[in-house]
């Protein structure tokens, strides 16, 4: 221990220099990203849809969709209703983080292909 | 010729240290990593108070480095060194592991970034006391000599340690609501008997021969539990966890919080 001390302290070691400072860029960069977002303007959720084709699935067709939150806020709770020929179908998101996006799919029994109109029916603060 | 020889040397013991700082950021971050209420605090904590879980760590890690940390040396540049490279070793484990469980949010990078800084900084603190606890030789580091405001210090950090491993549950609302005021009232009174127990009985350094039960009560258990409530209100704070409620709320679940907090204080001594 003694001699530990008194070898290693006179030279730093170069591997440590290394680390220290990719430690430094990290937590600078992680600074910077929670800083930019606590500090911009928080805009609230803004949820909108975009479905893909119906693909069809053992209990029919599933229609994949995509919510897309426009806003700055996270969204959580976010519950998604799809309706196509009389035919409801209903998917929850736990949470569509701000400036980012979430899947979830929704399933519908007809046979035919369906036509399906969606929509975010709400969700709540996280 | 005999410079490179002990470079090389110093490099290999460093890649040691380093090693001893992974697992103990590993050991120490886990539980944090397999919790699901993190992962989603990550992104759903309010933006500000990430950011001030995140600057707050630094002075804590800071202070661990000074009292264990995981290379040998000390002194300002050595410290901060050692900072640096527990905050790179949380870094680097806390994103490979979420990265790993697939749990990470990468739908925007602050979502990412969130997630994993909230779990860096308990690695970090890992990483900081890992050479106490696998390298063996128990008897390095400057807490021996630590002044009163240092034994005060490592309490808070293992206040802090405790309290955010237990803060992000779902449990601790639940029991939080569940307890009756006497039962929280009992809870507050457990907690600062056993404080008191395990600093009196595991002591303090050159303060045991000098201190009657009392003083020490007085000059450790008190002040050590204040800091294990007002690190359970920040651990609280951080994770939105009280946000609406009551002051009736808001300190009973302050208190059952400050329970595992104050086992965590108490601990800090033995464990660094």
């Amino acid at each position: 221990m003694k001699n530990r001390r008194t070898s290693d302290g006179g030279t730093s070691s170069r591997l440590q220099a290394l680390c220290a400072f990719l430690g430094l860029i990290v937590t600078l960069a992680a600074i910077v990203v929670l800083a930019r977002s606590a500090f911009a303007h928080q805009s609230p959720p803004d949820l909108s849809v975009r479905t893909e084709a119906p693909r069809p699935v053992a209990s029919g067709w599933a229609v994949e969709v995509r919510v897309l939150n426009k806003g700055d806020m996270t969204a959580a709770a976010v519950e998604i209703e799809g309706e196509s020929e009389g035919e409801r179908a209903q998917a929850s998101l736990d949470y569509v983080p701000g400036r980012g996006e979430k899947r979830a799919t929704l399933v519908f029994s007809s046979s035919a292909k369906p036509q399906a109109r969606v929509r975010v029916m709400g969700w709540s603060d996280p | 010729m005999q410079a490179a020889v002990h470079g090389a040397k110093s490099e290999l013991s460093y890649l040691g240290d380093l090693g001893r700082a992974f697992g103990g950021a590993l050991l120490f971050s886990l539980p944090l990593l397999m919790t699901m209420e993190m992962w989603a605090l990550g992104v759903s904590a309010p933006p500000l108070r990430r950011l001030a879980f995140v600057l707050g760590a630094l002075p804590v890690l800071y202070g661990l480095a000074h009292y264990a940390g995981f290379s040998a040396r000390r002194g300002l540049m050595n410290n901060t060194l050692d900072t640096l490279v527990a905050l790179a070793v949380g870094y680097v484990t806390s994103a490979a592991l979420l990265a790993l469980f697939n749990v990470l949010d990468y739908a925007s990078l602050t979502s990412a970034t969130g997630q994993i800084s909230l779990q860096a900084a308990p690695a970090a603190l890992g990483a900081l006391v890992a050479r106490r606890q696998l390298s063996g030789d128990g008897k390095q580091g400057d807490e021996d000599e630590a002044s009163y405001p240092g034994e005060l210090f490592l309490m808070l950090a293992g206040a802090l340690y405790f309290a955010m491993n237990l803060a992000p549950t779902e449990e601790m609302r639940l029991i939080a609501y569940l307890t009756t005021p006497l039962g929280a009232l009992a809870l507050l009174v457990v907690s600062i008997f056993l404080l008191h127990v395990i600093v009196f009985e595991a002591g303090f350094a050159g303060q045991e021969e000098k201190e009657t039960p009392l003083r020490a009560f007085l000059h450790f258990t008190l002040p050590g539990y204040a800091l294990c409530l007002a690190a359970s209100l920040a651990m609280l704070w951080t994770f939105a966890a009280v946000d609406g409620h009551g002051a009736g709320a808001v300190t009973a679940n302050v208190v059952v919080l400050a329970f595992p907090a104050a086992l965590g204080a108490a601990a800090a001594r033995l464990l660094v």
